[in-house]
């Protein structure tokens, strides 16, 4: 398996706007949750790494990072800026053996195709340590759909995405969700869930 | 310049116990809301004033840059404490006059961070009393904490591998 290339081959080309578009000076509030709730010098698996901006402020805030993304560009990105030691590699990659503290899974599997995520879900709980920290961040709704850039993106709901996280092991212990609407509409739903392994 | 609004409530079964929060974002000009943004959330082990203070850290964080706005709340530990007690506290290295530490720290640390950004007017009223913002706040709260609820018919076996 090599995952999605339409998928892929959208980063390729919007790798550098994309990069811009989330460069942050400080954490969001999900990613200080979730580096406040990881036991000290944690090494964490950054999945779906992007640019690598997560993984700079874990390693900032005294954690071991391991970035992976699909899109070598990405990965040649997070590289050139942050100098990450980031590699490529697709979900199906994921075959480490309670090797993480934590796993960092932000808006990235929601690329992942339906019949593939519990299976990648399973993964990743064998890769986490016993108690390890998950944190995955998806979009609520239903079915499939490819946006203007020909990303793949699968929707959960809430109660679907608990009991799928609950199949692969994972106990609930904090969920977010927010919605935002403006004169155009509704725009994306989200949900944040953070669990341990 | 649309006026801010954060409407914020906290709710828990038991307390401690499974709790959520809700927080409704709104911008308004005049009476017409031209903006609106919702967030929820909930905790397995938890206490209202927890959930409470969390859904104002979690309104105030939400926003992007400085803003004025006023944050309505029906907790008095979170108006009262944020207004008055928050300043003793301060000046006592978190502790409370009788030398206590004070409860729920790490939460008041971080509303005092999260609100020294911004201008903010705290605004008590009575919950479950009509308003309309409260009353979503509430709903939100609930909803938070709903994937908490015990729900003994339905509860996957994921505890047992924890």
């Amino acid at each position: 398996m090599t995952g999605d290339e339409r998928t892929i081959a959208a980063y390729e080309a919007h790798v550098g706007s994309y990069a811009d578009r989330f460069a942050t000076a400080e954490p969001g509030v999900h990613l200080k949750a979730f580096i406040a709730a990881l036991p000290p010098s944690a090494h964490v698996l950054d999945l779906g790494c992007g640019p690598g901006t997560a993984s700079a402020f874990l390693r900032a805030a005294g954690h071991r990072p391991d970035p992976v993304d699909a899109t070598p560009a990405m990965v040649a990105l997070a590289n050139a800026r942050h100098a990450l030691g980031a590699r490529v590699g697709t979900f199906d990659d994921i075959a480490a053996l309670a090797a993480y503290d934590g796993v960092w899974a932000n808006f990235s599997l929601l690329h992942a195709p339906r019949d593939r995520f519990p299976v990648h879900l399973a993964a990743l709980h064998r890769a986490l340590k016993p108690r390890g920290l998950f944190h995955i961040g998806m979009k609520l709704g239903a079915g499939e759909a490819r946006d203007a850039l020909d990303r793949f993106y699968c929707y959960y709901g809430r109660e679907e995405l608990l009991a799928l996280l609950a199949a692969a092991g994972f106990a609930p212990g904090q969920v977010r969700e927010g919605r935002e609407r403006g004169l155009a509409g509704t725009e994306d739903p989200f949900i944040v869930v953070q669990s341990h392994a | 310049m649309p006026d801010y609004f954060a409407f914020t409530d906290g709710a828990c079964s038991g307390n401690p116990g499974p709790g959520g929060w809700g927080v409704l974002l709104q911008a308004r000009d005049g009476d017409k809301v031209v903006k609106e943004r919702t967030l929820s959330g909930g905790e397995a082990e938890t206490t209202n004033n927890r959930m409470e203070l969390l859904a104002a850290i979690s309104a105030l964080e939400a926003l992007g840059r400085a803003t004025a706005i006023t944050l309505v709340t029906d907790s008095a530990y979170v108006k009262n404490g944020v207004t008055q007690w928050i300043f003793g506290w301060k000046r006592n290295g978190w502790r409370t006059a009788d030398r206590k530490p004070v409860k729920n720290v790490d939460l008041w640390q971080r509303l005092d961070a999260a609100q020294a950004r911004h201008q903010v007017r705290w605004e008590w009223i009575k919950g479950h009393a009509g308003h309309p913002g409260n009353e979503r706040a509430d709903e939100l709260a609930r909803a938070g904490m709903k994937p908490f609820k015990p729900a003994p018919a339905r509860r996957p076996a994921a505890d047992g591998a924890a």
